[in-house]
């Protein structure tokens, strides 16, 4: 090889060249930072029709990232025969490998929808865009049980005329302690007790579920009703600035039921807020099949999905995507996601090299700095 | 409840770093400029303690709780900086880059509750966090340095500054890239996928960059382009805080990302 043809190849692995790669996913990634990346109908929107909404995709942007794959490995390389002793190397080999198998595998993932309902066994997966149509599982699932747990609610005033809660910039919340009511109705503590805008407001009864229901004077009252879909609601003591105390029952309401809250001023009122949730489970049982497609004739197994804790199933992962925690039994359907991604283990790789690159080169760092530390400095004449 | 002392515990924790910094103008001894600042970020550390034990979760959850790691993390940077440096500018710097953001967290309380959503619920969740606010920290430190280093004339200053400009970028860079990697290594086991180009991770991924931009030039201008000003590499500094700075809280108010992020604090 010439000498001119190896001072041009030297251009794209040294570090000025990178600089130049980078600099252009750099300027491909600030488009897609500061353009809005949705879906606008074609035709209407100048930007969507140049390509830049949906810039992820463009040939541009491919060509940065390919730019850099081919740069960066070269980089790599070089780094790996001339400086041998070198953690830094290994992060750099780890961003390239994980770069790469993050671009390839968006190629060759697969993601499915499946959606469940108890007692059901499915074995069918729907390809989310139009052309996929509907595929064949190596296994079948069947929801057994799917259950949500909600934190404790909490009380806040709004104004009624925006909905705002009150006072508008430092708004005052009443976190309902589950434990502190339920000691208060054994008797063995004192009740939860906090002001909100002058009303001093007393829980008496938490229910995580419940039902409303109308007494013989048009009041409501609210009753333990653990049903799927039902509110929690609470029991509260108001005692106005004047001084006079009233009981009344508040609930957050949800689809299938009406809210409950307390009008305290022409222009206020103590309501709750919508429970957050806690936690969700969907136990399922798993059953591979033989030969014979559509005949539970394999072996089972009863597992469990939920926020971050996939089912692996063979080579096949499968995430809870979505339920309709307020629709009760209105909506009984579960829907999940299966999916399958052929270099997960290559991504893992890039990602040890750069944990264990990171780790090496800071302790490597510390050491030399130590060690030219220790060593005597000479004068300078 | 705990949230109610905050303006007291800020308003001690910046008093001990206000005095720490004056005592450092004044020519005072390290140890004492260093003992002050030690006291004013011990406080703030225990009131995140305390405010830890009080919410019953890891205090990442809002940005106002982001902003507490991020002041200490600020103060204690500065100390070692200090404690390395000896420059007596550099409490003063990092007293009112924290004080900043202490009296954002009095302007601007978030609604605290003890109710964490189930995503968040991740082993995770702390080590994400932490790395990145530490980056930030470590870069808002190299943000002011490149500040001074770009305005000051002593060219012996520059040079050393730039030494360190470049040690704190090594380092937080690498707390970034870390955090990026967590936060992947998380999107997979929440949602299947690595990285979905969501507005958030596309900022983090542009403020890395100008980082590894720095990093680049600076080895470049040791290597093969070796007639570079340093004053090139030291804009990118503040083009990558200003970056950092949208990736943290700025893409709440981007109208490029406002509804499209599942990342965004509430």
């Amino acid at each position: 090889m010439t000498s001119s043809k190896t001072s041009f190849l030297k251009r794209f692995y040294s570090p000025f060249g990178l600089c130049l790669c980078l600099f252009v996913v750099l300027l491909a990634c600030l488009v897609q930072g500061l353009i809005r990346q949705e879906e606008v109908p074609f035709g209407e929107d100048f930007l969507s029709r140049i390509g830049l909404r949906s810039f992820k995709d463009s040939a541009f942007m491919l060509s940065a990232l390919l730019l850099l794959l081919v740069c960066g490995g070269m980089f790599c390389v070089h780094r790996f025969i001339h400086r041998t002793r070198c953690f830094s190397n290994l992060i750099y080999a780890g961003i390239w490998l994980t770069v790469f198998s993050l671009l390839a595998g968006s190629a060759c993932l697969k993601r499915y929808n499946m959606t469940l309902w108890k007692g059901y066994a499915r074995w069918q997966v729907e390809s989310p865009d139009e052309r996929g149509g509907v595929k064949e599982l190596p296994f079948a699932l069947q929801l057994m049980d799917f259950r949500i747990d909600y934190h404790a609610p909490t009380l806040f005033m709004v104004d009624t005329r925006t909905g705002l809660p009150l006072p508008e910039r430092h708004p005052q919340t009443l976190n309902v302690n589950a434990k502190q009511v339920e000691a208060y109705r054994a008797g063995k503590a004192d009740a939860q007790e906090q002001t909100i805008l002058g009303h001093k407001v007393r829980v008496l009864e938490y229910l995580p579920l419940a039902a409303i229901q109308e007494d013989s004077l048009g009041g409501y009252f609210c009753v333990p009703a653990p049903i799927a879909g039902n509110s929690p609601a609470v029991e509260v003591e108001i005692t106005d600035p004047d001084g006079s105390p009233h009981r009344e029952w508040i609930c957050a309401g949800s689809k299938i039921q009406i809210p409950l809250f307390v009008r305290t001023d022409t222009n206020q009122a103590l309501c709750m807020a919508k429970p957050q949730v806690k936690r969700y489970n969907a136990t399922l049982q798993v059953y591979s099949l033989g030969e014979g497609r559509g005949r539970l004739e394999g072996q089972s197994r009863i597992d469990s999905v939920g926020a971050n804790r996939p089912l692996r199933v063979g080579r096949y992962r499968v995430y809870l995507k979505s339920y309709k925690e307020d629709y009760g039994f209105w909506d009984p359907y579960v829907s999940f996601e299966v999916v399958k991604d052929p270099l997960e283990p290559v991504t893992y790789t890039g990602f040890a090299l750069i944990f264990v690159g990171l780790v090496g080169h800071i302790l490597q760092n510390s050491l030399r700095r130590r060690k030219s530390a220790a060593q005597p400095k000479t004068e300078q004449p | 409840m705990m949230w109610k002392y905050f303006t007291l515990f800020a308003i001690l924790s910046a008093g001990f770093a206000v005095l720490a910094s004056v005592l450092a103008w004044l020519g005072k001894p390290k140890k004492s400029v260093l003992t002050f600042s030690a006291i004013g970020a011990g406080i703030f550390a225990v009131f995140i303690l305390l405010f830890w034990l009080d919410v019953q979760r890891p205090p990442f959850a809002t940005l106002g709780e982001t902003r507490l790691w991020y002041v200490f993390f600020l103060l204690l940077a500065g100390i070692l900086t200090y404690a390395s440096l000896s420059y007596r500018w550099i409490p003063t710097l990092t007293t009112l880059l924290a004080g900043v953001f202490m009296t954002l967290n009095v302007l601007f309380p978030d609604i605290h509750t003890q109710n964490l959503m189930p995503v968040l619920q991740s082993v995770w969740f702390s080590p994400h966090v932490i790395s990145y606010i530490f980056a930030y920290a470590l870069l808002g430190i190299g943000f002011l340095f490149s500040l001074y280093a770009l305005f000051t004339r002593n060219r012996t200053k520059r040079g050393e500054l730039v030494r360190s400009i470049d040690r704190l970028t090594h380092i937080g860079t690498g707390f970034l890239l870390m955090g990026i990697c967590l936060g992947a290594l998380w999107a997979k086991q929440a949602w299947g996928y690595f990285w979905t180009w969501d507005p958030k991770e596309t900022w983090a991924l542009i403020t890395l960059l100008c980082y590894a931009l720095y990093i680049g030039l600076r080895e470049s201008s040791r290597t093969d382009l070796p007639t570079l000003s340093v004053k090139f590499p030291l804009c990118l500094q503040l083009a990558g805080f200003l970056c950092l700075q949208i990736c943290w809280y700025g893409v709440n108010y981007l109208n490029a990302a406002r509804g499209l992020s599942v990342h965004i604090y509430g």
